[in-house]
């Protein structure tokens, strides 16, 4: 009895611990026949090309919740992304330039600067949304259940999932569940910008480092500019 | 920073300051504006925001609504791209994002960025005008409508201000446009429109 007990008691501080997923939004169902390619080229990290993104943000870190507006150049060839946000008085709160393995700190305003591991923060959550992990094809296993296409594969920091729902089917949620990491990203209410389709709502959550990330993403559009 | 800080919540309050007694072209300005500016008690303005950066040589604009009211009641609200705001009044202060009714307090002097404006707003509120010629060398570019140009003095703007321009509305009662221009090329433009004075603000926007 007693151990029961304390089993429920185990458990019923473990359910107050783990943190709900965020729900992903109900999309239609997608057509079969979808190659792991095929899914892989709708990705918005796909494009070639520099896009220019508008994006205003929240940003929950440590018991502190940044509401910004931001701007960021995506090179989905190059995998790297410069990010610049601003405060709601317009005055800059980080520049930062951020690749798959590095990342450079233009500016960082020094109240946020002393949040400890605040660009860090941001600039894997840039990663995670617009650069990195993504599809391999040909390795990860590609699923197609109810409607929903699903890409399964191993990464050093664990196993990644990526979900594709509606018509065309587009990215719908990206889970990584590892010793070292575990997170999840939904993407809903996708857009047709002057990039191509767009989530307009993005949300982020790693329960690991403690965060959240809330994103609304308000253009995207190529540039033909020289780098 | 600080001194960012200040040129944001400096402009709307420029008319409530006395000018320095020097008779020259830029005081007879301020005095006018001064003057003008005696029977204010409180500003209810919307305003657009447009924020230049440099390094991708492209604007990210923003809209909001502001309120003041003596001695020391402000409120800055952003409605777009995103909803959030916050309010200083006396030593306590409140921000919010998305929904006002989920705000959270927060004590001025806990918060540096939050402190630095409040004392800010204090000073030009007790219309302490030396301080303000203290810290920048002001040029008059337009005597009506009123045109200021406020450079920061060495020591002042952390390296980080270039230069203010001050445009007053052409009734010289409130403020219509304030850019703050950094050094590096990034600068912030806020316009103010549909400005209303005097106008009776209910307790709960403080």
């Amino acid at each position: 009895m007693k151990n029961l007990a304390a089993g429920l008691c185990a458990a019923l501080i473990l359910a107050g611990c783990a943190t709900p997923r965020i729900p992903p939004a109900p999309v239609p169902p997608s057509p079969p026949g979808w190659t792991a390619a095929q899914l892989d080229g709708m990705l918005w990290m796909s494009v070639p090309k520099r896009v220019r993104v508008k994006q205003s943000a929240c940003f929950t870190f440590r018991g502190r919740t940044v509401p910004m507006a931001a701007m960021m150049e995506l090179n989905g060839g190059q995998r790297r992304a410069r990010l610049v946000a601003v405060n709601e008085l317009g005055i800059k709160l980080f520049d930062l330039e951020i690749s798959d393995s590095a990342l450079v700190e233009h500016f960082v305003l020094p109240e946020l600067a002393r949040i400890p591991r605040f660009s860090e923060a941001v600039a894997t959550s840039v990663r995670r949304l617009f650069l990195a992990p993504r599809p391999r094809v040909g390795d990860d296993r590609l699923d197609f259940v109810n409607g929903r296409y699903r890409m399964l594969g191993k990464r050093l920091s664990g196993e990644v999932e990526f979900f594709f729902g509606g018509d065309p089917p587009l990215l719908a949620e990206t889970r990584m569940d590892g010793e070292g990491e575990r997170w999840q990203a939904v993407f809903r209410d996708y857009r047709m910008l002057g990039a191509g389709f767009w989530p307009y709502d993005v949300r982020l959550r790693d329960d690991r480092a403690g965060y959240l990330l809330e994103l609304r993403i308000l253009e995207a559009r190529g540039i033909d500019e020289p780098d | 920073m600080k001194s960012l800080l200040l040129a944001l919540t400096l402009p709307m309050l420029l008319p409530i300051m006395a000018p320095a007694a020097t008779p020259t072209a830029l005081d007879e300005v301020l005095s006018g504006l001064e003057k003008l500016a005696a029977e204010v008690e409180t500003l209810a303005s919307d305003f657009r925001q447009e924020k230049y950066l440099a390094v991708f040589r492209d604007m990210l604009p923003g809209e909001g609504r502001f309120y003041y009211r003596r001695p020391d009641r402000m409120r800055w609200e952003l409605t777009q791209p995103i909803a959030t705001g916050f309010v200083l009044a006396g030593d306590r202060g409140r921000r919010w994002k998305d929904k006002e009714d989920k705000s959270e307090a927060f004590e001025i002097g806990r918060e540096p960025v939050m402190k630095i404006v409040a004392e800010q707003l204090l000073a030009w509120t007790r219309a302490d005008f030396p301080r303000l010629r203290s810290q920048y060398e002001i040029s008059l570019v337009k005597a009506s409508p009123a045109e200021l140009r406020l450079v920061p003095k060495k020591g002042m703007g952390d390296g980080f201000l270039d230069y203010l321009l001050i445009f007053f509305a052409p009734s010289g009662r409130h403020v219509r446009q304030v850019e703050v221009h950094e050094q590096g090329g990034d600068y912030t433009r806020i316009t103010f429109f549909h400005t209303r004075i005097n106008e009776a603000l209910s307790d709960h926007l403080f």
